[in-house]
C-alpha cells in the first residue's frame, strides 16, 4: 500500500479531507480490503488511545510550572560552550552511532568481499615434485592462454626409440 | 539529529552484501576436458585411430615453443569436479591425473605416471577456454602432453 494513502486515512479519520477527497477514499474502500482493514485499525487505535489516555494533574500552578521550564531553557542555553568531555562524547555518540555501525558493518563486508576478490585473482601456478629424479619447467603463454608444465627426466635424458608410439609410451620418462 | 533515510540504508547494505556475496556462496560444478596428445614431427601417427587435434588447439601448441610440428589426440575425457574431492581420469594405460577444484577458481593436480604420484600442480584460477598443458619427453624425439581445459 502506497505511504500517500495511508497518510489520506489517517486524513479521513482526523477529519481533514474535502468533501471530495472523502468520497474518493470512501469509494477506495469499498473495493480496496487492505485500505480498509488499515482504517479499522487505526480507529481502533485511536479509540484506545482516547480511553485510556491519562490525565495527569501539576502539583503547582500552569504559570509556576512553564516558569520551571522556562529556567531551564534559558540555564541550558546560557551554559559554557565547553562542555564536559563525557557529555560531549554523549552528544556524538547519540548523533553518530546508527551512522557508524552502518559504516562499520559496510567496512566489514567490504574487506571480506576485498580479500575475497585478491584471493580470486592472485595467480597461482605452482609445481611440487614428489620424484628426486625429475625437474619441472614452467612456461606462461598470455597470447595462448596456456599454461605449460614440462616435466624432464635429470638422469634418463631420453628413452631407447622403439619406432612405434602407443598408449604406453604417454608417460613421464622416469 | 540528521538521521540517514532507511532507505538509505538498506541500499548501502545491499550493495554490500551483493558485492560480499561471491565469499559467501559456493562455486558450482567445474566441468573439464582433458586430452592426451602426442607431439611428433611425424607427419603420420603409427596408429590409425589417432587424429590430428583440431586447428585451434594446433595452432596454439604451434605458438608455442615446442620442436614438434605435429599433435595427434590420443585419448579425450570430459569430466566434471563435484565438491572439493579429487577426481581420477585415466588417460592411458599407465599416465592418469587426480583433479580438484582448487577453491581459487582454478584446479590442482596430482600427475601419476607407472602408478607413482610424480608431481602436484596448481593452476588458478583457469579461466573457461584457457589450458593447463602437462608435458614431458616420449619415445624417438617425441613428447607426450596433457592439456587440462574448464569448458564450463
Amino acid at each position: 500500500m502506497k505511504h500517500e494513502l495511508e497518510l489520506k486515512l489517517q486524513a479521513l479519520l482526523d477529519g481533514e479531507l474535502t468533501g471530495r477527497e472523502t468520497e474518493e477514499i470512501a469509494a477506495l474502500l469499498e473495493r480496496d480490503a487492505e485500505a480498509s482493514a488499515l482504517l479499522g485499525e487505526l480507529r481502533n487505535t485511536r479509540t484506545a488511545l482516547r480511553g485510556n489516555e491519562l490525565e495527569i494533574k501539576l502539583p503547582e500552578s500552569r504559570e509556576f510550572y512553564w516558569s520551571k521550564i522556562e529556567r531551564e531553557i534559558t540555564r541550558l542555553e546560557q551554559a559554557p560552550a565547553t562542555a564536559p568531555a563525557s557529555a560531549w562524547w554523549a552528544a556524538l555518540r547519540r548523533r553518530y552511532v546508527a551512522t557508524l555501525g552502518t559504516v562499520g558493518v559496510s567496512a566489514a563486508l567490504m574487506l571480506t568481499a576485498v580479500v575475497h576478490f585478491r584471493e580470486l585473482s592472485s595467480d597461482t601456478f605452482d609445481v611440487e615434485n614428489l620424484l628426486g629424479e625429475t625437474t619441472a619447467l614452467t612456461f606462461r603463454s598470455e597470447a595462448n592462454k596456456m599454461s605449460l608444465v614440462w616435466i624432464y627426466d635429470n638422469e634418463q635424458p631420453e628413452a631407447e626409440p622403439d619406432g612405434e608410439f602407443d598408449d604406453d609410451d604417454t608417460i613421464p620418462q622416469t | 539529529m540528521k538521521i540517514i533515510p532507511q532507505s538509505k540504508i538498506w541500499v548501502g547494505l545491499a550493495l554490500t552484501a551483493l558485492l560480499a556475496a561471491p565469499s559467501l556462496v559456493q562455486a558450482a560444478d567445474t566441468k573439464l576436458e582433458a586430452r592426451l596428445i602426442w607431439g611428433t614431427n611425424d607427419e603420420k601417427s603409427p596408429n590409425p585411430d589417432h587424429k590430428k587435434v583440431d586447428d585451434a588447439l594446433a595452432k596454439k601448441l604451434k605458438a608455442m615453443p615446442f620442436k614438434w610440428n605435429n599433435f595427434f589426440e590420443v585419448n579425450r575425457t570430459n569430466f566434471t569436479l563435484v565438491g572439493t574431492n579429487y577426481t581420477k581420469v585415466v588417460m592411458s594405460k599407465q599416465c592418469s591425473i587426480d583433479v580438484k577444484d582448487s577453491g581459487k577458481a582454478g584446479i590442482k593436480v596430482k600427475m601419476f605416471g607407472q602408478g607413482k604420484e610424480m608431481s602436484r600442480i596448481e593452476k588458478s584460477p583457469l579461466p573457461k577456454g584457457e589450458i593447463l598443458a602437462i608435458a614431458g619427453d616420449s619415445k624417438n624425439e617425441s613428447a607426450w602432453l596433457i592439456t587440462i581445459k574448464r569448458t564450463e
